[in-house]
């Protein structure tokens, strides 16, 4: 068992999550635990005989719940230090170490691996959407963040402790919230430019309406953020064993 | 204003603080709190602008504002309703799921210590 934990949400990911799990673990000293949300093809069988550690959700739950999952593994199992990376192949497994770096370097609790910083660039609707997020988030947490919306990131022991209870999973909170907590919790966050490859299989999350339709949640969520009372998980504690 | 405009202008004002302090509490999804925020700020619009419903009546042909407001209203909870009983089929298939992956854990593991012989958990 080593001290790191690479965690992998994945949703019909056969394609590329048994190449993804292999290439993160020829490359750094880590387990892999691979999330798998409800997937209707073999995704969990892939990623076992990769060599990962598998949970699998009964149901699909999103990727904000798949990664709760994840980090209430790792809070049991006591891990150092967490990556996340996605399963489809975008991120690069050479980039994990880097992003595990700066939590020990700059005794940071969140690093963002930003895709932005190495000319990756998304057209659209969709950049104008992230351009906004990531003028908001730069204003809200007092420092320059360019890519809010990343997938690819690592955290701190002192994160997980706080995110294995109150992760919010839903589209867009799931990166952007999760960013708003983590500093209301004191958690010092870092950016850390990534490389970003085309995806090899599986589709984009989530469509235009839908997206349009999570903004204007997430303006909510953003605005009440300093008045709400924290999310609590009654009744899931006992089942945490800690 | 009449009396009647103030009526439902404190109504709706009512509403929505109510859906606020619900997603403050925890107590309502956002997605849903949405929902009903927006009949909130549709409810205070229309104590404002009451004259404009019967504008609006005139213009697609509909003799009174009132019936096109009970008209539209009643369509809108039609859809409401049809909604949420969509998303309570989509919880009902959830729980048995989760029932059916219950069952099978503890086919396989001993019973919660807390349990009784049947090795049920007190439901809080």
């Amino acid at each position: 068992m080593s001290d790191v934990l690479v965690i992998m949400p994945a949703l019909n990911e056969e394609a590329t999550v048994g190449d993804v799990v292999r290439a993160v673990l020829a490359q750094i000293e880590a387990d892999v635990l691979v999330v798998d949300d409800g997937s209707q093809d073999s995704t969990s069988r892939r990623a076992r005989e990769a060599g990962a550690t598998v949970l699998s959700h009964p149901f699909n739950l999103g990727v904000g719940a798949a990664l709760r999952s994840g980090f209430r593994y790792a809070r049991t199992g006591r891990y150092k230090a967490v990556a996340q990376v996605d399963a489809d192949g975008q991120h690069d497994p050479t980039d994990v170490q880097a992003l595990l770096d700066r939590l020990s370097a700059d005794g940071a609790d969140v690093v963002i691996g930003s895709r932005f910083a190495n000319g990756y660039d998304v057209r659209g609707l969709r950049r104008l959407t992230m351009r906004l997020l990531s003028r908001i988030m730069s204003h809200r947490l007092r420092m320059k963040v360019t890519d809010t919306t990343s997938g690819f990131r690592a955290f701190s022991d002192r994160a997980v402790e706080v995110f294995a209870a109150r992760y919010p999973t839903a589209y867009l909170s799931d990166t952007v919230e999760a960013l708003i907590l983590a500093d209301s919790e004191g958690l010092t966050i870092v950016e850390q430019p990534v490389q970003m490859h085309e995806r090899q299989g599986g589709r984009p999350s989530s469509g235009s309406v839908t997206s349009a339709f999570h903004f204007v949640r997430l303006s909510l969520v953003l605005a009440l953020h300093r008045f709400r009372r924290p999310r609590t998980q009654k009744g899931f504690g006992h089942l945490d064993s800690d | 204003m009449t009396r009647i405009e103030v009526f439902f202008l404190t109504l709706s004002l009512l509403q929505f603080i109510m859906v606020l302090e619900f997603v403050r509490r925890r107590k309502l999804l956002e997605s849903f709190a949405l929902l009903w925020l927006g009949v909130g700020i549709a409810g205070i619009l229309l104590a404002v602008f009451r004259g404009a419903v019967d504008d609006v009546a005139t213009f697609v042909g509909i003799a009174a504002g009132a019936n096109l407001f009970l008209g539209l209203g009643l369509l809108f909870f039609l859809f409401v309703s049809m909604t949420l009983s969509l998303y309570v089929s989509r919880l009902e298939e959830r729980v048995e799921i989760l029932a059916e992956e219950v069952a099978a854990l503890r086919g396989a593991a001993p019973p919660f210590a807390d349990g009784d012989q049947e090795g049920r958990v007190p439901v809080p």
